[in-house]
């Protein structure tokens, strides 16, 4: 008997602001460590956050682009989440938990076995990115290096639709050429400002949903592909010799190519998310949804069928054409 | 001097009766005679301060003075000030010196007043007696076997024993109207979102409010013009229009409608204060004002909301304070959880500590919803019997504190008795609403009983005037405890 694979996916789209989310701090990419990191970034005592309203106007556009005016939440709350880590100044970060500025929406893709599908998307929110820890640098120590720590992310939800490693990389794709295309992202992955974590499980076609695990952290489309195809595998097995499947995080080693296990479900933590106080609900006026929406370019798709419509072009070629914002551009 | 009100001190300053460097000096001489005694300043630095009141001299020569530029005032030490030590009372920050400056302390800066130094308080605020310092307990100037109150004690015993002629407090629950209050001065918490929260140490986000504490209500008028004002800095901050609070003060009485709830009349009213706030009633109905039954049914409730969400609050809001970056740290440790571990168990006092441990547990999964959310809902009901109050009625008037100072060590021991303290102040903070407290008498072993006002949002000038008038008639403000004459 034959088994599915079902993926979603939660990917990290860092935010293309010169400052970050909640401060003035710059987020250049590839300064010595903690030089961008000003006074709200470090949590010295006393001060508090802003939000970034580019930031903010960027999470709109990617609300119109994947769903329209409907997917967009006119009050959305920031929360924290608590933990301690010391790469996460404050001892919690700041996202948001029950009303994500974005509900809803879709990316349609081509799947090499189910041809154009539409992937639904269960939410994307605004939070700030934690800082780094620098183990190699110093014997016996940890560095902490804060400049990350602050950056604007769009965390994009998707639903369990995916139904093998290669969709799950179209979907990464098509998200990734839609983040550049519509201009909120640099998409540079290697810098870390695109990555996917995934969540596996297996199951019987038509059967319920299997337990699943989450597996961290994958930079780029290759680790993404053979992280879920190890995933897949080690899961299938395990149900095959009679055993069960543990709900854990998973980190992917690119080295060996293998998923280890981070911590269990038992294991994790309680985040005690609760609305930042010091923030106040975000809201969003149709007036600004109009501005936003002016400020959006016309989207692959539309272009994609415009140009079978007015020049003729074959699926295939209209695809070409439209793999970046630049080409589409010198072609017109 | 010593007694001088702010403007008399700002008249003397810009006739050039007093220089603020001998101005600066004198109180600095206080606080040297009186501080081993009362324990009011963690921090003096004199020669900050003198360099200070020099500039504050040039200015005044230049005829470029403000009302306040040259006059001393102390800092409660929850406020982070540049270059000066700033603790909040703990442990934990004993060696932070401020690297910027709050947005109060600018505030004070640009106006030209002298840092005198830095109170002392109870750890984080958190506190109503500010016997949880690091720094050891705060006397009380009227009687120094007991507590000044809290959390702004230190700032209450240095007005009250005249070592300054002013200070800024936080008020969280109560923490500038009942040190007001159980010190006999005057002391009031603005409107939520009227004074920047911007360097501030963050007690409870949603509560706290920094204000003004001092000998009259006319110098608090003075004090909170200095002190409002919107900052870009704090989401939280109101871009309410400037407002001179001066403006009302002559206002005469007549016709103002002050409503007196039951509920702050009833059992755990220590009769001596009952019987001064009483008196000052009558007085204020003498004055033109005319009383109006009010109720705020929802009363009993804020204690118990208060204490699941100031808590809440503050276990999230103090987990910065980990020995990472700064602060103290702990020497020895076996690995990351160890530090935090350690850290903070030697770094934070017993009452924090329990209120982490109280804001953790309420916010945990599964109790969410039984504790944070219904006491949010019991904020909204508190705020709609202030709403419903203010329809009868422009103040709301009763007692400060349930009872006259305390002994110190008298409620150290019993957390709910102490919390207890701040049952007639809380609900102002949970609404949001600006509160104040100004003497009104004493009670028992000669101590000072504070009256409480409460007033809608932004009434502040309604309140100082209702303040001023009551003070123009009485001499309890005037009144300073024995044996701290020169």
């Amino acid at each position: 008997m034959s088994w599915e694979i079902v993926i979603g996916l939660e990917t990290h789209a860092q935010l293309s602001t010169a400052s970050k989310m909640f401060s003035g701090g710059s987020t250049a990419f590839g300064a010595p460590p903690n030089t961008q990191a000003n006074p709200v970034d470090i949590a010295l005592p006393g001060v508090l956050p802003v939000a970034n309203r580019g930031a903010v106007e960027r999470a709109i556009r990617f609300g119109l682009a994947v769903g329209g005016e409907k997917v967009i939440n006119r009050r959305s709350v920031f929360a924290r989440k608590n933990y301690f880590y010391p790469d996460l100044p404050k001892g919690y970060q700041i996202s948001q938990y029950e009303l994500p500025i974005v509900k809803g929406g879709e990316i349609r893709i081509t799947s090499p076995t189910r041809g154009d599908i539409k992937i639904r998307l269960t939410r994307a929110h605004l939070e700030e990115d934690a800082g780094k820890s620098l183990h190699e640098a110093f014997p016996d120590m940890t560095g902490i290096d804060l400049n990350r720590a602050g950056v604007p992310l769009l965390e994009i939800v998707s639903e369990p639709d995916l139904r093998s490693a290669e969709e799950a990389v179209a979907y990464a794709k098509t998200l990734h050429a839609l983040v550049r295309w519509i201009d909120i992202c640099d998409g540079n992955m290697q810098e870390g400002s695109f990555r996917c974590d995934a969540n596996v499980s297996v199951r019987r076609p038509g059967g319920p949903l299997g337990t699943r695990s989450e597996i961290k952290n994958l930079n780029s489309f290759r680790f993404l592909e053979r992280a879920i195809e190890f995933e897949a595998k080690r899961q299938i097995e395990i149900l095959e010799d009679g055993g069960k499947i543990v709900q854990e995080t998973r980190l992917y080693d690119p080295e060996r190519d293998e998923t280890r296990s981070m911590r269990t479900k038992e294991e994790a933590h309680d985040y005690r998310y609760f609305p930042d106080p010091d923030l106040l609900p975000l809201e969003v006026s149709e007036e600004w949804l109009e501005r936003e929406r002016e400020r959006l370019p016309e989207l692959p798709q539309a272009k994609r069928e415009r140009y079978q419509r007015e020049y003729g072009l074959s699926v295939y070629d209209t695809e070409v054409l439209t793999q970046s914002r630049e080409i589409a551009e010198y072609f017109e | 001097m010593l007694n001088a009100s702010l403007k008399d001190l700002s008249a003397a300053l810009a006739q050039r009766k007093i220089s603020s460097v001998a101005l600066t000096q004198l109180f600095l001489g206080r606080v040297a005679e009186l501080n081993g005694a009362l324990n009011a300043f963690i921090t003096v630095d004199a020669e900050k301060s003198l360099a200070q009141a020099r500039a504050a001299d040039e200015r005044i020569a230049k005829a470029a003075a403000q009302p306040l530029t040259g006059i001393p005032v102390a800092h409660k030490d929850i406020f982070v000030t540049k270059g000066w030590l700033t603790t909040c009372g703990s442990k934990i920050l004993s060696n932070f010196v401020g690297p910027y400056d709050a947005h109060v302390i600018e505030r004070f800066n640009a106006a030209g007043a002298v840092i005198l130094g830095k109170t002392n308080m109870d750890e984080f605020a958190m506190g109503s007696s500010s016997e949880t310092s690091f720094y050891g307990p705060v006397k009380n100037p009227w009687g120094r076997e007991c507590v000044p109150g809290g959390s702004s004690g230190g700032s209450a015993a240095a007005v009250a024993a005249r070592m300054t002629p002013a200070a800024t407090g936080t008020d969280t629950g109560g923490s500038i109207r009942q040190p007001a209050a159980l010190s006999g001065l005057s002391g009031l918490k603005p409107t939520y979102g009227l004074v920047s929260r911007y360097g501030m140490i963050v007690f409870a986000s949603s509560l706290d409010q920094g204000g003004p504490m001092a000998k009259s209500a006319e110098d608090l008028a003075l004090l909170l013009n200095v002190m409002a004002g919107f900052d870009a800095r704090d989401s939280t901050s109101i871009d309410h229009p400037a407002e001179n609070y001066t403006r009302d003060l002559e206002k005469p009485l007549a016709g103002l409608r002050i409503g007196v709830p039951k509920e702050h009349f009833g059992a755990g009213l220590s009769a001596d204060v009952g019987k001064a706030v009483e008196a000052a009633l009558a007085q204020l109905e003498k004055l033109g004002a005319r009383r109006v039954p009010v109720g705020l049914p929802s009363s009993g409730l804020s204690v118990p909301a208060y204490y699941v969400i100031a808590p809440a609050e503050a276990s999230s809001n103090l987990s910065r304070f980990d020995g990472v970056r700064y602060g103290h740290r702990a020497k020895e440790y076996r690995d990351l959880a160890d530090m935090y571990r350690r850290t903070r168990a030697e770094g934070f006092g017993a009452e924090v500590r329990r209120r982490i441990l109280i804001g953790t547990y309420v916010l945990s999964h599964g109790y969410y919803d039984a504790y944070y959310l219904k006491a949010q809902r019991i904020r909204r009901l508190i705020a709609n019997d202030f709403a419903e109050a203010f329809k009868r009625c422009d103040l709301v008037i009763g007692p400060t504190s349930p009872t006259v100072a305390f002994k110190i060590g008298a409620k150290a021991a019993d957390p709910v008795q102490m919390y207890l303290n701040d049952i007639y102040t809380i609900p102002a903070n949970l609404a949001g609403l600006p509160g104040m407290s100004i003497p009104c008498g004493f009670g028992k072993d000669n101590l000072p009983v504070g009256l409480h006002i409460v007033g809608n949002y932004f009434s502040e000038a309604k309140m100082l005037n209702l303040a001023h008038q009551y003070q123009k008639a009485t001499n309890w403000h005037k009144r300073e405890p024995a044996g701290i004459q020169p």
